[in-house]
């Protein structure tokens, strides 16, 4: 009766949450291996950096070799801001880089989840929606595109899956490419 | 899926409302009326369905002890494909000392317009489109909406009893669960306790069959190592319910573990309601897990709620449930020095922050820190209970 917790997954919230495990799901992750940190409340930005640096820690202290997989959306400053912020933070207890290689994994959306979920969920259904990453599609999304309930974050993260990370198709938003191959290589960490 | 219950004059809820989500996490206090809310759905449900009478569901003893009134009033709201259902039943206790007591008022109405009514002498009926249909005799202590048959003009009507029939409130006892199955009558709904798992999964066995195959699958892959399958062993007039575990070992239901019996019943539960797209009410259900199995049986949950699959409603004390599942999604019960019930949303935002900020929620609450209005004790509401059930609804925004 055991359940090994292999990747530590932070995120904002739920809709964060079930797009990064339906990547994992169909990556073949069991999903009892992934422990959730969810933001309870406060301030979301902060919350998923400070955690994320704090797991990090964790991971290297009890659990050599296992991952920590955090999504962080804009908090107004640009994606390089972001990182950088989080890369310092970690830099600072001396914990290495943001590496998925290694095991650390940071997806950023240029603006938010939504701008992934509008276009992973055409491209699925064979529309070719174009998106602007820097537009916040949180209340309406882009024109001519379906709306996006919670019900479709799981399937939109298990298409992610499905996708050629060295060549994704022609209008992936340029961070959702970047983001799949961060993953391909979190999961090769994850799986040494 | 329910929208809200209403009850006045049961227990400890009077005039007390309690709005309900694709996921709702009851918290609050021992005593608080968590389970008593859950309870009386389930109650509600047996009653609709004719699985008990007036007499034996709401008994003179569930009357509020300082009410000296002498009628109940409950409701249930429900939103399915057809639209906004509102149940309403009243019942008098009109010689409590003889336990008696007379259903006053029972009626179904789809969107304001009705679908049945009756009151203590007759029952009208309505078709779909609402006109008034046959009239039949009341009887005073069952259901009229258990007593009536399927027609081709009353399919909104049985959508309502199909709904209450997928509403399943559980709350586990391992210690009760027995391995025989020795029922002869189908057991489509377990009790609350689930002591009658092994007549449940004998129903499941022949008519969700679906079901019961997730069930194993999810066990053997998740929280019970080797487990392979259910076996139903015969033994004179009974079955024994026997697991069969990797490679050849078999156990008794009752012999396993009560975490090992939580999780059976929970799967099982799990993949019968997702089935039928109902509801699932769970007291407590962290109780009896392993500290590793309650966060993936709470991540199921809340996606199972969140994807629209079934409806989930717990109550919880459990420090991860509590963590895990309150922002959003948690109202706190209290009660108050005269007795009563009050429902608050939880707004951990603002507990989280500011003085209190670095607390978990679980740890607000084992201090006693944390009331529903994100206020301490110190300041009360100022609300009358008369008045917290209209201002519930504008409660959403934060004061």
């Amino acid at each position: 009766m055991s359940r090994v917790c292999k990747i530590i997954l932070v995120c904002e919230g739920w809709r964060d949450s079930a797009f990064a495990r339906g990547f994992l799901e169909a990556a073949g992750v069991d999903s009892r291996s992934l422990d959730l940190k969810m933001n309870p409340g406060g301030s979301g930005h902060d919350w998923v950096k400070t955690q994320f640096v704090q797991e990090a820690a964790n991971l290297a202290r009890f659990a050599e070799g296992r991952g920590v997989l955090g999504l962080l959306d804009e908090d107004g400053q640009g994606a390089a801001v972001r990182e950088k912020d989080v890369a310092d933070r970690l830099r600072e207890r001396e914990l290495g880089t943001i590496s998925a290689r290694d095991g650390r994994c940071l997806l950023l959306p240029a603006r938010n989840l939504e701008t992934w979920l509008h276009w992973l969920i055409a491209q699925q259904s064979g529309s070719s929606l174009r998106v602007d990453e820097t537009t916040d599609y949180k209340n309406a999304g882009p024109p001519g595109s379906q709306r996006v309930g919670d019900e479709d974050c799981r399937p939109a993260g298990k298409y992610l899956h499905s996708l050629n990370h060295t060549q994704p198709p022609d209008g992936c938003p340029s961070m959702l490419a970047r983001g799949l191959g961060q993953l391909r290589d979190f999961l090769s960490a994850v799986r040494r | 899926m329910f929208t809200r219950c209403y009850a006045d004059n049961y227990r400890c809820l009077a005039n007390f409302t309690l709005p309900l989500e694709p996921l709702s996490v009851l918290l609050g206090p021992n005593g608080s009326g968590k389970s008593t809310v859950l309870i009386l759905i389930a109650n509600l449900r047996d009653f609709i369905l004719g699985r008990g009478k007036s007499l034996d569901l709401f008994p003179p003893q569930t009357l509020t002890r300082w009410d000296k009134r002498i009628e109940q009033t409950f409701e249930l709201g429900l939103r399915l494909e057809q639209g906004e259902y509102l149940y309403r039943l009243r019942i008098r206790h009109e010689a409590p000392e003889r336990a008696l007591n007379k259903v006053v008022e029972e009626t179904l109405n789809l969107n304001g317009q009705p679908l049945f009514k009756a009151d203590d002498e007759k029952i009208q009926l309505f078709n779909d489109t609402h006109h008034p249909g046959p009239e039949l005799l009341a009887d005073w202590h069952v259901s009229g909406i258990s007593r009536i048959n399927v027609r081709g003009d009353n399919l909104k009507l049985m959508a309502f009893r199909r709904a209450i029939e997928s509403t399943f409130v559980l709350a586990l006892n391992p210690a009760l669960v027995s391995a025989i199955s020795k029922e002869k009558q189908p057991v489509t709904i377990p009790m609350r306790d689930c002591s009658d798992f092994a007549d449940w999964l004998k129903y499941i066995s022949t008519a969700e069959v679906l079901a019961r195959q997730e069930a194993e699958q999810s066990l053997a892959q998740g929280g019970l190592p080797g487990f392979r399958a259910f076996q139903a062993d015969p033994s004179g007039d009974a079955e024994i319910l026997q697991c069969i575990f990797q490679p050849k070992l078999k156990f008794r239901l009752d012999e396993l573990s009560s975490g090992q019996i939580a999780l059976i019943i929970l799967e099982t539960a799990l993949a019968v309601v997702g089935e039928g797209h109902g509801v699932l009410m769970l007291d407590e259900p962290g109780n009896f897990l392993g500290l590793s199995e309650v966060q993936p049986l709470l991540t199921r949950l809340q996606d199972a709620a969140l994807e629209g699959r079934f409806q989930v409603v717990l109550t919880a004390h459990h420090p991860l449930a509590v963590d895990f599942l309150a922002a959003g999604f948690g109202s706190w019960l209290e009660r108050e020095p005269s007795g009563t019930t009050r429902v608050h949303p939880i707004r951990v935002a603002e507990n989280v922050e500011g003085e209190k900020a670095g607390l978990r929620v679980s740890d607000l609450i084992a201090r006693g820190w944390l009331s529903g209005l994100g206020l301490t004790n110190k300041e009360p509401p100022a609300e009358s209970d008369s008045d917290l059930s209209t201002k519930l609804p504008n409660a959403e925004s934060p004061s």
